[in-house]
């Protein structure tokens, strides 16, 4: 904590409270003080926050026309690399500030050329509030910028952020010699203060993105550390169309037909760019871009595909006789079971609602996206019948199956109509009514639950116990989940409901804790467990809701002194504490009596749990497919090269 | 991504990425069910659960100069001493073993 939060925890009458305890931070001062603000965490996901700041910048560069090869390198020493053959930055002074312009973009926060519009340096850009190389700069314990322009290479040296020295003139460029710019960076381990270690899949990642967004500019990642060299290269002329057939690949999913539907359309200096496939799983995959900055959480270009998508489907399907008069129309989710499909837009001004860009507001995009995908797609599948009978055939499956769903959820209420509070029998539910401070914990096994129910506070905490391995949702329909009898109690439970009634007000406990044997089977369990919330109810793990409790591996008893240890490292360092205690391995919760289930598992003074989060909606989208879905091979190889992390329990 | 760790009262709270939770979970799954119940081990061509049932039998001298004893009587046994599954598994397997259209 910082030094003015301490002052007023101290007593007021110590400290004068006057207009000199306020500081303004000036400058690169504040960057340093609240990196959190400015890169999301001083952790590995700011770390590597550093490096795309710096890339996107050489994306702005390569959307503007001028830069078509971007290499990043991680060298030995985990210092950062990029370079890039576009124009390079300004050289020459400032007018304003009387300093070299690139001077100023590593110095001063909301400083770039991306603020003018039409008359700007760039016409659309992801950057829009000039913070971006600044801030890599004031977070790097050194930063060195060289720029080839004019046919003459220059120098700048940063140390801390601050200017190391005057921009140099180190020599001049070969006649045939390309312009652009080297940023070198080693992020400051005062900042970064868990890792400075770089990690070659997360910048893989977001780097393969990038060359899918921006079709035609090549992108290459080379890692120098010793043991791990290796160079990658990633270059798509198909754009956004490559996107989709590589998701399709990966997760080895069939497609239902095989050419990726590719529209294009731009109005107002706007560029919408939608590519989109189905495939035979049940499962619907839609990522958004604007500027090529991901938008986990949609925007105004999602909200017009939606509209249009449904739209066009339902419209057509009329005309061409696909839908029968009788027939109800198509609903939204019908039309995007298994569907794949990537949206980027490009456009100037582009309003976020947050600084962390998740969420796109511009209002003309909507209209813009929904006009091109409904125009578009209407001819597409005018052009191409076999590609329309496969589409409506999978779209009238999904709403047969939204219509079986929808009579078995019906049977659900109509029971529940006469007496309104029916619960499951296997709850034991507990007095306090604010969802906020009740906690439900699924319980593997009737004996385990048996003794939770007896160890419990059973003012807030509620337990329900499930006997046996519930369904497998990634590879059932909505139909099917309805009716099943181990995840129905679960359901019923928590009040929320699933799918498309999901409604978060009416969830009953606000701490959901998945409490299963620590062997193998226990895992197995979560997995499933998991599985269910994040397809039927992913808000309860968006909102932090779902936990997994963490009962102890080992119980360490010598005379009176009991000790319990919850991995590894604890039970080493506590045996050596307890030379010649009594060692016993709890492999299921059975084993534990009542009180020592509540004083090493649910108690809150003392218990350990683990809160799940999604980091990456898409990525752990992946993950299910590969690990619950109907695919093997995926599976097989995921095993196979992961086959050395896994924690046997033989 | 590394787990995040910070304290909330007395309550020791992890937060982890669900892939990484559901890729350890998984893998810690698959991995033991590959290898020690699904796949019959070379040196004995028997599964785990089999070998419990015969070494049982073994022990408790149910061989064929013995009189008959019930199934349950050798499933119960079984349970209590190496198999920490439901019964259903025990007994499924053991008929398996008896049938000679089944196993060879």
């Amino acid at each position: 904590m910082s030094e003015e939060l301490k002052l007023h925890t101290e007593t007021a009458t110590d400290h004068e409270y006057d207009g000199a305890q306020i500081q303004v931070l000036e400058g690169l001062e504040a960057v340093r003080k609240r990196p959190g603000m400015y890169i999301g965490s001083t952790g590995e996901r700011g770390l590597h926050h550093l490096v795309y700041e710096i890339v996107d910048n050489s994306i702005d560069e390569a959307l503007a026309g001028y830069c078509t090869h971007i290499q990043v390198t991680i060298r030995p020493d985990n210092t950062i690399q990029v370079v890039d053959n576009g124009r390079g930055i300004p050289v020459d002074i400032q007018p304003k500030l009387g300093i070299p312009a690139v001077t100023v973009v590593f110095t001063v926060l909301h400083a770039g050329g991306k603020f003018g519009g039409e008359n700007s340096g760039y016409k659309v850009a992801g950057g829009l509030h000039g913070v971006g190389a600044s801030v890599v700069n004031a977070l790097s314990e050194w930063l060195v910028v060289r720029v080839r322009r004019d046919g003459k290479e220059y120098e700048q040296r940063f140390s801390y952020g601050k200017q190391d020295g005057d921009l140099k003139l180190i020599g001049n460029l070969a006649p045939d010699a390309a312009n652009g710019t080297t940023v070198t960076f080693k992020p400051d381990p005062q900042v970064f203060t868990d890792t400075t270690e770089y990690s070659f899949e997360t910048l893989q990642q977001r780097l393969r993105e990038e060359a899918f967004l921006n079709g035609g500019i090549s992108i290459t990642l080379t890692d120098q550390r010793e043991g791990q060299e290796r160079s990658e290269t990633y270059c798509y002329e198909g754009g956004i169309r490559s996107f989709v057939e590589y998701i399709h690949q990966k997760r080895d999913l069939a497609v239902l037909h095989p050419q990726v539907i590719y529209l294009k359309g731009e109005r107002n200096g706007s560029v919408a760019e939608v590519a989109m496939q189905y495939n035979e799983s049940f499962n619907e995959l839609l990522l958004s871009f604007a500027n090529n900055v991901h938008t986990p959480d949609g925007g105004t270009h999602e909200e017009g595909f939606r509209m249009a998508l449904t739209r066009a489907l339902n419209d057509f399907g009329r005309e061409k006789g696909y839908l029968k008069e009788k027939d109800e129309n198509l609903s939204g989710s019908d039309c995007r079971e298994g569907l794949t499909c990537i949206i980027s837009v490009k456009l100037q001004d582009a309003q976020f609602e947050s600084q962390t860009k998740a969420k796109l507001g511009n209002t003309d995009i909507r209209t813009l996206v929904s006009g091109l995908v409904y125009d578009k797609l209407r001819e597409f599948l005018e052009e191409n019948p076999a590609v329309a009978k496969a589409i409506f055939e999978k779209a009238t499956q999904a709403a047969r199956a939204r219509a079986a769903a929808k009579r078995a959820r019906d049977m659900v209420r109509r029971k529940s109509v006469l007496d309104s509070v029916r619960m499951p029998e296997k709850l034991a539910d507990c007095h306090e009514k604010d969802p906020e401070k009740c906690e439900l914990f699924i319980v593997e096994g009737d004996s385990a639950g048996g003794s939770a129910k007896l160890g419990r506070d059973s003012n807030t905490q509620a337990i329900l116990s499930l006997w046996g391995k519930m369904l497998n949702v990634e590879k059932a329909r909505v139909d099917k989940v309805y009716g099943n009898d181990k995840l129905t109690p679960v359901i019923m439970a928590l009040g929320c409901g699933i799918g498309e009634d999901f409604d978060l007000s009416k969830l009953r406990y606000h701490k959901i804790f998945i409490m299963a044997d620590a062997d193998v089977d226990g895992s197995h369990i979560a997995t499933l467990m998991l599985t269910f919330f994040f397809r039927y109810m992913r808000p309860l793990i968006e909102n932090g809701y779902v936990y997994v409790a963490q009962p102890p591996l080992f119980k360490l008893q010598k005379g009176s002194v009991v000790k319990y240890a919850y991995n590894d490292a604890e039970m080493a360092q506590y045996s050596a504490e307890m030379p010649g205690a009594k060692i016993n391995r709890y492999k299921g919760l059975g084993e534990m009596n009542p009180d020592q289930l509540w004083e090493t598992t649910m108690n809150p003074e003392n218990r350990v749990i683990v809160k799940i989060r999604i980091e990456d909606a898409e990525q752990a989208d992946e993950a299910f497919t590969i690990l619950m879905g109907d695919q093997v091979e995926p599976r097989r190889q995921f095993i196979e090269t992961n086959a050395k992390y896994a924690n046997l329990d033989v | 991504m590394a787990d995040e760790i910070f304290m909330d009262g007395g309550t020791k709270v992890i937060v982890r990425d669900v892939k990484k939770e559901i890729e350890q979970d998984f893998l810690d799954y698959s991995m033991s069910v590959i290898v020690s119940r699904a796949l019959p081990d070379v040196r004995d061509g028997l599964k785990p659960v089999h070998r419990r049932i015969l070494y049982t039998m073994y022990e408790r001298g149910n061989d064929h100069h013995h009189p008959y004893r019930k199934s349950a009587d050798t499933v119960g046994a079984v349970l209590g001493s190496y198999h920490p599954h439901g019964d259903a598994s025990v007994y499924d397997a053991m008929v398996r073993l008896a049938q000679d259209f089944s196993l060879r």
